[in-house]
C-alpha cells in the first residue's frame, strides 16, 4: 500500500500491522492531547502541584528526556569531530531520537507555564544570571539544529528524492553537518549543564546547593557528563529495542560495544566525580548552610538508599559493565548494562526535582508529598506517545540505520 | 520589619489587611492551603507535645525580603523579580511573569504564591478593589512587595509636598491592622529609627539565618524555647506538629 | 530586470500595507463626545492655566479631566451659540452628568504616573508628555489600539514606534529612557502597580 515510501531494500511490516501498531499510540497521544487542552484552558489548577510543589511531573520529564536525548549530541559530536567512523551506523535513530526528546521537552514546557504566550519574554527581557535562561535559549536553539539535522533524513526518502531540487539541497545541509553537529555540541554541554544548575544554585534548597566553580555550581559538570554517559546508552538501548521490535538486525554488535564502552568510560568519571561531590556536600555544603545531610535522608522512603541506588547500584555497577569486555560478549547483558546506566540518570533527574521540593526547609515546614493529576500524567505519556509514533513513521519511511541493508544480506 | 512573636496573638487581622490592601482574590473554589494566594499567613508552631502540656508560637510569615543575593531574584529567566536598591526591597512584577514557577521553588520560605485559577471577585466586590494595586492574572507568580501601592502613593505625595520621603510617610498594612502592634516597619539603615533600635535587640532572630539570604524581616521572642525552635535546622527536628 | 520589478513592487506593497493600511486597521476612530478648545480656556480668551481644570491635589493625586462641576463654574448658562456648547449646557452641566471623555494619555493600568513626582520633583512641563495638547484648537479624534484597547497616544503615531516628538510615544521604553537620563531609579515598581 505504502509500499512505494519504503527506502529501497528494506523489509517493513504489511501496511495493516503498521496500523495496529501506531493505533494504540495515537489514541494515548489524543488523551493526552485533551489534557494539553485541559490545562491551556482551565489553568494549571488542573494539575496537582501547588504552591510548595511548583515543579512536578513535567519538570521531571523534561529533565529526564532531555539527560536521554542527549546522544543525538555527544553521538554527533563522535562521529562528526572525532571521527568516529563506526558511529554512522546510529547517527541517524540518534538525530530522531534526540529530535523527539527536544521537541517533547518544549512541548511540555509550553503548557507548564502558567502563561504560555509570554514566553518570549525570555528572549526579549533575557535576565542573564538565570540558569533557566541559559535552558531557553540553548534548547530552543539546539531544536533548530536537530530539525536541520533531521530534514536530509526525510529529503533522502524515496518519493522525496525524485525531485531534483530536494536532493541538491539535502546535498548541501549534509556537507554543512559538520557545523551543525559542533554548534549542537557546544549549545548541548550548555544546556545539560544548566538543567543541572538549575538545581545547584539553588541555596534556599540545601538538598540541592552545591559550590560553584566560577559561576556554575557542580552539578552543572555532573549534569553535562551524566548526560554524555547516558546518551550512547540510551542509543544503544533503543536501537537494540527497535531491532527487538521490528525482529531484524538493524546495527552490527560491535557498535553496541563501542557504545557501551564510550557510555561506560563516561559513566565511569561521572560517578567518581558524583561521589567526591557528594562527600564534598555531606562534609561541607550542608553542614555550612546548617543542615546534617544525614537529616535529609530521614522522610518517608526517601532514605539514604537513594544515594546508593543511585552512585553504586545504577551508576558503578552498570559502568564496570559496560566496561568489561565479557559483559561485552553478550548484547543481553550490554543492554541490561545501559538500562541501568539510563535508569541510574533518570532516578539522578527524579531525586533532584521531586525530593528537593519534598524536602522542609524551614524549622516548621513538614515533609510534602505530591501525586501528579490525570492530566500530568495524560501529558507525560503522550509525549511518550508522539516519540513513539514518530520514531515508528521515521523507521517505516526512513533509513534509519544504514547497515540494516547489508546485514540483511548477509 | 521586625515581628515580636510574644506580641502575636494569631488573630490573623495582618493577613486579611494584606489580601484587601494587594487585590487578593478570593479564594477559587477547590482551593488548598497549599494553592492558596497568602502573601501573608500566620503559621502556629507547636513544640511537639501533647495537651495540656503544649506549647505553641504563631509566626507571620511573608516573603522575608533577602539581601541583595536572594535566590529568587538571580533565577526567574526574564527579570519578572528585582532587588531594590533603594530601599531594599524585593519586587516581584507580575506582569512580567512568564508563570515558570522557577522563584518558587527557589525560596526557601515558600512566601511565593502561583495563581492557579483567574482572579474572580463576587458581582459588585470589584469596587472594593484598591487602585493602586493592579490586579493579577492566571498563571504567575506574585508575593508580599511590602505594599508598593502605598509606597507610591507616599512618594507621590511627599513630592506634591516639595519634601523628601520620610521614614513614617508609609506603613505597610499588615503593620497597621495588627491589634497588638507586634510588627514594627521602619528603615533599618536608618541608626535611629525604632525598627533598628528593635532588630539590635538580643532577642532578635532570622528564619534560617544560616543560608546567607539575610532576611529583612526579623522575628524577636523573650522566649528562648521559641528562638530555638525556630531557628533550628529543620531537617535535625522531628515531628514537628505543624498547622498551616 | 523582470525580477527587480516583482521585488520593487512587492516592496511598495508591504510598505503601503505596513505604513498606513495597517495602522488604519489597528487603531479605532473614536469621536470626543462634545468638542473643546484647549487654545480658547488657556490662551489669551480665558487665560486659564493648565492647573486650574488639571488639579494636582495636597495628598499627590492628580484629578485629570475635571469634573463638571468645574466646567459648571462658568458654563452654568450657555456662553456663545455653537451646537457643542448647547450640548453642553443641556445635556451634561443641567443633568449633572459627568462628559464621558477619552483620555488620550490614560496609560495602561498595571503601571502608575504619579504627576505630583513628575510636576514637582523633576520640574517637567506639562508639554514635555502631552505636547501642544494644552493649547489646540480642538480636539482630534480618539484612536484606540484595537489589540491592546490603549491609546494611540502610548505606542505614538509612528507605527515603527520611531518618536516624531518628544511627546510621541509614552512607551514603557520612553519613561525609562528619560528616568536613566536623569539619573532615576528604573526599578520595575517604581511605576509599575
Amino acid at each position: 500500500m505504502d509500499s512505494s515510501l519504503i527506502p529501497r531494500g528494506l523489509q517493513r511490516t504489511s501496511f495493516p500491522r503498521f496500523l495496529a501498531w501506531v493505533l494504540p499510540w495515537v489514541a494515548l497521544l489524543g488523551v493526552g492531547l485533551f489534557a494539553v487542552y485541559l490545562c491551556l484552558a482551565y489553568g494549571l489548577n488542573q494539575t496537582n502541584m501547588d504552591n510548595r510543589f511548583a515543579f512536578g511531573a513535567w519538570i521531571y520529564l523534561d529533565l529526564t528526556v532531555i539527560a536521554l536525548g542527549a546522544g543525538a549530541f555527544f553521538t554527533g559530536f563522535l562521529l562528526y569531530i572525532l571521527r568516529r567512523k563506526e558511529l554512522a551506523a546510529v547517527i541517524n535513530s540518534a538525530v530522531v531520537i534526540g529530535f523527539i526528546c527536544y521537541s517533547g521537552a518544549v512541548a511540555v514546557l509550553m503548557v507548564d507555564v502558567g502563561q504560555p504566550l509570554r514566553a518570549w519574554f525570555t528572549f526579549w527581557h533575557p535576565n542573564v544570571h538565570s540558569m533557566l535562561t541559559e535552558v531557553t535559549f540553548c534548547i530552543t536553539c539546539y531544536l533548530t539544529v536537530l530539525a536541520i539535522e533531521y530534514v536530509p533524513l526525510i529529503l533522502k526518502n524515496r518519493k522525496l528524492r525524485k525531485n531534483a531540487s530536494m536532493l541538491l539541497f539535502e546535498f548541501q545541509l549534509h556537507k554543512l553537518m559538520v557545523v551543525f553537529a559542533g554548534i549542537g555540541t557546544f549549545l548541548s554541554f550548555f544546556h545539560q549543564g544548566s538543567l543541572g544548575g538549575l538545581y545547584g544554585v539553588l541555596v534556599g534548597r540545601p538538598f540541592a546547593f552545591r559550590p560553584a566553580f566560577g559561576i556554575w555550581p557542580s552539578t552543572f559538570f555532573l549534569f553535562i557528563l551524566s548526560a554524555a554517559a547516558a546518551g550512547p546508552s540510551f542509543i544503544l538501548l533503543t536501537s537494540w529495542l527497535v531491532s527487538k521490535i521490528a525482529r531484524k538486525p538493524l546495527v552490527a554488535p560491535d557498535v553496541y560495544r563501542t557504545l557501551g564502552r564510550i557510555s561506560g568510560s563516561i559513566l565511569l568519571v561521572y560517578v567518581l566525580l558524583k561521589a567526591v561531590d557528594t562527600l564534598v556536600w555531606i562534609n561541607r555544603t550542608a553542614p555550612g548552610l546548617g543542615f546534617q545531610a544525614s537529616s535529609f535522608y530521614r522522610y518517608g522512603d526517601f532514605g539514604s538508599w537513594i544515594l546508593f541506588a543511585e552512585i553504586v547500584l545504577l551508576g558503578l555497577l552498570p559502568a564496570l559493565m559496560l566496561l568489561s569486555s565479557r559483559v561485552a560478549q553478550h548484547t543481553g547483558w550490554l543492554v541490561t548494562a545501559a538500562a541501568m546506566a539510563c535508569s541510574g540518570i533518570v532516578l539522578n533527574r527524579f531525586v533532584m526535582t521531586i525530593q528537593t521540593l519534598a524536602l522542609p526547609t524551614l524549622p516548621f515546614d513538614a515533609f510534602l508529598s505530591y501525586v501528579p493529576s490525570w492530566q500530568e500524567v495524560a501529558t507525560f505519556l503522550a509525549v511518550i506517545a508522539y516519540g513513539v509514533l514518530v520514531y515508528s513513521f521515521s523507521f517505516r519511511y526512513l533509513n534509519l540505520f544504514p547497515q540494516e541493508r547489508e546485514l540483511r544480506s548477509a | 520589619m521586625v515581628i515580636d512573636l510574644d506580641r502575636c496573638t494569631g488573630c490573623g487581622a495582618c493577613v486579611i489587611a494584606c489580601a484587601v490592601e494587594n487585590n487578593v482574590p478570593p479564594a477559587h473554589e477547590g482551593t488548598t492551603p497549599r494553592t492558596g494566594l497568602t502573601w501573608m499567613r500566620v503559621v502556629r508552631v507547636d513544640d511537639g507535645r501533647s495537651f495540656p502540656d503544649t506549647r505553641s508560637v504563631f509566626v507571620p510569615l511573608m516573603c522575608q525580603q533577602c539581601d541583595h543575593h536572594t535566590p529568587c531574584v538571580s533565577v526567574c529567566p526574564q527579570n519578572a523579580v528585582e532587588y531594590d536598591e533603594e530601599t531594599g526591597i524585593v519586587t516581584q512584577v507580575p506582569v512580567r511573569c512568564l508563570g515558570c514557577r522557577y522563584c518558587m521553588t527557589a525560596c526557601p520560605y515558600h512566601a511565593r504564591y502561583f495563581n492557579w485559577w483567574d482572579p474572580e471577585w463576587p458581582a459588585g466586590m470589584e469596587q472594593t478593589l484598591n487602585p493602586d494595586v493592579s490586579t493579577r492574572m492566571r498563571g504567575v507568580a506574585e508575593k508580599c512587595n511590602f505594599c508598593h501601592g502605598r509606597l507610591q502613593a507616599a512618594r507621590a505625595k511627599a513630592a506634591a509636598g516639595s519634601r523628601p520621603l520620610a521614614p513614617d510617610d508609609y506603613q505597610p498594612a499588615c503593620v497597621e491592622a495588627c491589634p497588638t502592634e507586634a510588627i514594627v516597619f521602619g528603615d533599618l539603615n536608618d541608626p535611629r529609627s525604632t525598627v533598628s533600635a528593635a532588630a539590635s535587640s538580643p532577642d532578635t532572630f532570622r528564619l534560617l539565618e544560616h543560608l546567607g539570604t539575610g532576611p529583612k524581616v526579623r522575628y524577636r521572642s523573650r522566649s528562648a524555647a521559641v528562638r530555638e525552635s525556630l531557628t533550628r535546622n529543620s531537617v535535625s527536628s522531628e515531628k514537628e506538629q505543624v498547622h498551616g | 530586470m523582470k525580477s527587480i520589478r516583482w521585488f520593487v513592487a512587492g516592496f511598495v506593497v508591504m510598505m503601503l500595507f505596513g505604513w498606513v493600511i495597517f495602522p488604519a486597521i489597528l487603531y479605532t476612530h473614536e469621536e470626543q463626545p462634545l468638542q473643546f478648545s484647549h487654545k480658547v480656556h488657556s490662551g489669551e480668551t480665558v487665560g486659564l492655566p493648565c492647573q486650574d481644570c488639571h488639579r494636582l491635589s495636597a495628598d499627590g493625586r492628580f484629578e485629570g479631566v475635571p469634573a463638571i462641576a468645574k466646567c459648571a463654574e462658568c458654563h452654568a448658562e450657555a456662553i456663545g451659540s455653537t451646537a457643542d456648547e448647547r450640548l453642553l449646557v443641556e445635556e451634561y452641566v443641567k443633568k449633572g452628568r459627568e462628559i464621558p471623555w477619552l483620555v488620550y494619555a490614560r496609560g495602561p493600568q498595571n503601571a502608575s504616573f504619579p504627576h505630583a513626582s513628575h510636576l514637582i520633583g523633576a520640574g517637567l512641563a506639562c508639554e514635555r508628555c502631552h505636547g501642544s495638547q494644552g493649547t489646540a484648537e480642538s480636539l482630534p479624534a480618539f484612536r484606540r489600539n484595537r489589540i491592546s484597547g490603549e491609546s494611540q497616544a502610548i505606542w505614538g503615531t509612528s507605527i515603527a514606534g520611531f518618536k516624531m516628538a518628544e511627546w510621541d510615544g509614552m512607551k514603557m521604553d520612553d519613561c525609562a529612557r528619560c528616568h536613566r537620563e536623569r539619573g532615576v531609579a528604573n526599578t520595575c515598581l517604581k511605576c509599575h502597580k
